[in-house]
């Protein structure tokens, strides 16, 4: 893999076509490319006139697509760990487990969480098949949480993990005091402390690395424009920083807005016909070039 | 020593499971995944709720009084 462009923005700027036109450039330049959408509002299927899953699906002469279905994912993750729970210990009826699980589907959380989980199983598939990686990401809000959450997690983990390493030197204690000798057991739920804390170490590396790029989508208006501002200021604050500013459906007029925020200005320019159709999309590419050659 | 343990289990249980209980604790990810491994810690908790409104009695057999 060489990169991985995450476009993130608000709702309506145009993140999918963007998407939809990097991911077709770097295709056209002879990349191997994956676009992913995770955003639960799929539109690349409207934007490439297909129906997509989670098996990635050709375009004749472009990427490879896929549609992360995170709502699926919840439920399964949700049915494997209550299955787990019940083969474990069913007996403990007064736990009520199917109505807690139900409600678990709406635990904050869980979304990004999913989302992680769909993220971490694409790198760890398609990294070595692919060249170039396109995420279609979900609005403003569902980004930031699923690209914060590795850091939130990480406090949490380190704090339960010194907390369970504390419980378990007084069971020895406790232990040696009444067997009159140290016991050793295997901790099964420090494993996967340590495990999960491992996990989210490579996952924050990885959106830290110089292979992850976020670009930031937004339209040539004032309302637009101070939204994307404060973006990338909520994304400096969690150690981030938009790589690119992707200003969609441009005019050419000149923007005062934007400031010093943004590394590089990106414009693409406005399309005179609707980009629906791969077919569309390519005509379009050479008005977009300037734009998008840096990103090679 | 034993009810300090005790005490530092249930607080342990609290913060994985409070998503459950109504109150904003670690991320629900990590209750999920480390649900199935708690049975012990779970059994604690119950124990705890049946004799949550006898203190004095679960502190009198810690001293093996009675």
């Amino acid at each position: 893999m060489k990169t991985l462009d995450l476009l993130i923005g608000k709702g309506g700027v145009g993140k999918s076509s963007c998407s939809a036109l990097l991911s077709l450039y770097f295709a056209s330049r002879g990349q191997k490319t994956l676009i992913v959408s995770m955003d639960p509002a799929h539109n690349l299927g409207d934007i490439f006139e297909r129906r997509f899953d989670e098996r990635p699906r050709s375009i004749p002469n472009g990427p490879d697509v896929i549609e992360i279905d995170v709502e699926a994912r919840i439920k399964r993750s949700l049915r494997e760990s209550e299955s787990q729970v019940r083969e474990s210990y069913g007996y403990l009826s007064s736990l009520n487990l199917e109505s807690n699980f139900k409600v678990l589907r709406y635990a904050p959380g869980m979304e990004e969480a999913a989302m992680l989980g769909a993220f971490a199983d694409l790198i760890h598939r398609y990294r070595s098949g692919y060249e170039r990686f396109v995420i279609d990401m979900p609005p403003t809000a569902l980004s930031l949480r699923f690209l914060s959450l590795p850091s939130l997690s990480l406090l949490w983990l380190e704090e339960l993990l010194k907390l369970r390493r504390k419980i378990l030197k007084k069971q020895e204690i406790v232990e040696k005091i009444k067997v009159g000798k140290k016991v050793i057991h295997e901790d099964k739920v420090l494993e996967r402390l340590e495990k999960m804390l491992a996990e989210h170490r490579k996952h924050q590396s990885f959106f830290q690395s110089e292979t992850c790029r976020i670009h930031i989508v937004a339209n040539p208006e004032k309302l637009s424009l101070k939204e994307a501002g404060r973006l990338q200021q909520k994304l400096n604050s969690l150690g981030f920083a938009a790589y690119n500013l992707f200003l969609n459906k441009d005019k050419g007029e000149e923007i005062s807005d934007v400031g010093s925020a943004f590394l590089q200005i990106r414009r693409i320019p406005l399309s005179e016909r609707p980009l629906m159709g791969a077919e569309a999309i390519f005509a379009f590419l050479g008005q977009a070039d300037k734009a998008l050659s840096a990103l090679l | 020593m034993e009810f300090e343990l005790r005490e530092l289990e249930n607080v342990f249980s609290l913060i994985i499971f409070g998503q459950m209980l109504g109150f904003p604790a670690s991320p629900a990810e990590v209750m999920l995944e480390l649900m199935p491994l708690m049975e012990h810690d779970i059994e604690n908790m119950l124990d705890s709720v049946s004799t949550a409104n006898d203190a004095l009695g679960v502190l009198f057999s810690y001293f093996d009084i009675g």
